[in-house]
């Protein structure tokens, strides 16, 4: 069971931007971006607001059936997200991109039908 | 109790002027006008003069500075009033907050409300400075909008909390724009805040620096992110019409 807590800052000078809302930590101060999934027929792009993260240290490893995601943030949690796939892909082809704080994971379908060809 | 009169707006200081100018900040797409009016209220020192009470709210109270504060704030700074939510508005207590608001403008003799949000763009990854765009009920209003740098909607969709303000203020002849920036669908976004915040200095003759929002954006959205989270599932809960973003 995960136990969900918020945790303030107790420094008196720290404004409404620094204290409030505050990150919805777990037990194993892992928490989950902020995710958007877009779908066509060919592939499922899933975008990942991961704000306070070097490239370097983000972790994305691909299965058959799920696309896992870790980075550390400078702030001393991390984020962890875990993408269930309702179809197969081919890890080797997943594609990853990081600009200005957000992942971009291109996770393309995996052709199920082929034509076959009548000898 | 009327339901109307389950909202109710408490004055702590005396607010007395002629024809204020109100800006509104209350959690919406991409966090835009709650970024951008509290990093405006802090950042121009303006005093805190009363808040927002209503039992439709979510039992939240916030803490600042070891104080215990309502979540729906009224800050001044001279001839302006900002409105600042640290908690999304559902639709029902929208419905009633917009009208209860519309009113003190008019008791106020309000010269101006500016609503403050965003509009949501997909590419908005490969904008460094989002546009802003706009609408008023006021043709006047319009053409100082545009004067400020601000692309005026000929076609579209003003929707959600900011449309009953502007539908209201219609009913009650009270001059009201919105101003919406280009910004990330379901992340704060402070890069859009400090958009709109250049256009409001423009507008309002104020000088917030803007400088903080974008040198520190990565830390404001770690630290708004449960509100974006919180805000994106009411913005579900709206049931919006699904409209395009139609402009030109």
């Amino acid at each position: 069971m995960i136990r969900r807590y918020y945790i303030l800052k107790g420094n008196a000078n720290n404004s409404f931007r620094q204290t409030y809302w505050h990150i919805n930590y777990c037990e194993c101060n892992n928490i989950e971006p902020l995710t958007e999934f877009n779908e066509s027929k060919e592939a499922l792009i899933v975008t990942l607001d991961m704000p306070c993260v070097e490239k370097e240290k983000i972790e994305v490893t691909s299965e058959e059936n799920c696309v896992r995601i870790s980075a550390p943030t400078r702030k001393g949690f991390c984020f962890k997200k875990d993408i269930n796939l309702p179809f197969s892909t081919d890890p080797e082809k997943v594609l990853a991109t990081f600009k200005k704080g957000i992942l971009v994971i291109e996770i393309p379908k995996k052709v199920k039908h082929y034509k076959i060809e009548i000898k | 109790m009327d339901n109307f009169d389950e909202i109710a707006i408490i004055e702590t200081k005396k607010i007395d002027m002629d024809n204020p100018i109100i800006i509104e900040g209350v959690p919406d797409i991409g966090l835009v006008g709650s970024i951008a009016v509290s990093h405006m209220v802090a950042e121009q020192n303006f005093e805190e003069v009363g808040y927002i009470k209503s039992d439709l709210f979510p039992p939240v109270l916030v803490v600042h500075g070891r104080k215990v504060l309502n979540p729906v704030r009224i800050f001044q700074k001279g001839k302006l009033i900002a409105i600042l939510s640290e908690i999304p508005i559902d639709p029902r207590p929208g419905y009633m907050l917009s009208k209860k608001l519309t009113q003190w403008y008019k008791e106020k003799g309000a010269e101006l409300i500016i609503s403050i949000s965003g509009m949501s763009l997909q590419e908005r990854i490969d904008i460094d400075d989002p546009e802003v765009f706009g609408t008023s009920n006021n043709e006047e209003i319009l053409k100082k909008m545009e004067g400020s740098g601000v692309n005026i909607l000929e076609e579209g969709f003003v929707s959600g909390f900011y449309a009953l303000i502007l539908k209201n203020s219609i009913e009650l002849n009270l001059n009201s724009s919105v101003l919406l920036a280009q910004c990330y669908p379901s992340y704060p976004d402070p890069g859009a805040a400090a958009s709109i915040l250049k256009i409001l200095n423009k507008m309002t003759g104020l000088d917030v620096d803007v400088k903080q929002l974008t040198e520190q954006a990565e830390d404001l959205k770690v630290n708004y992110r449960a509100l974006m989270e919180q805000t994106n599932a009411s913005i579900q809960r709206e049931n919006k019409v699904d409209v395009p973003t139609m402009y030109r």
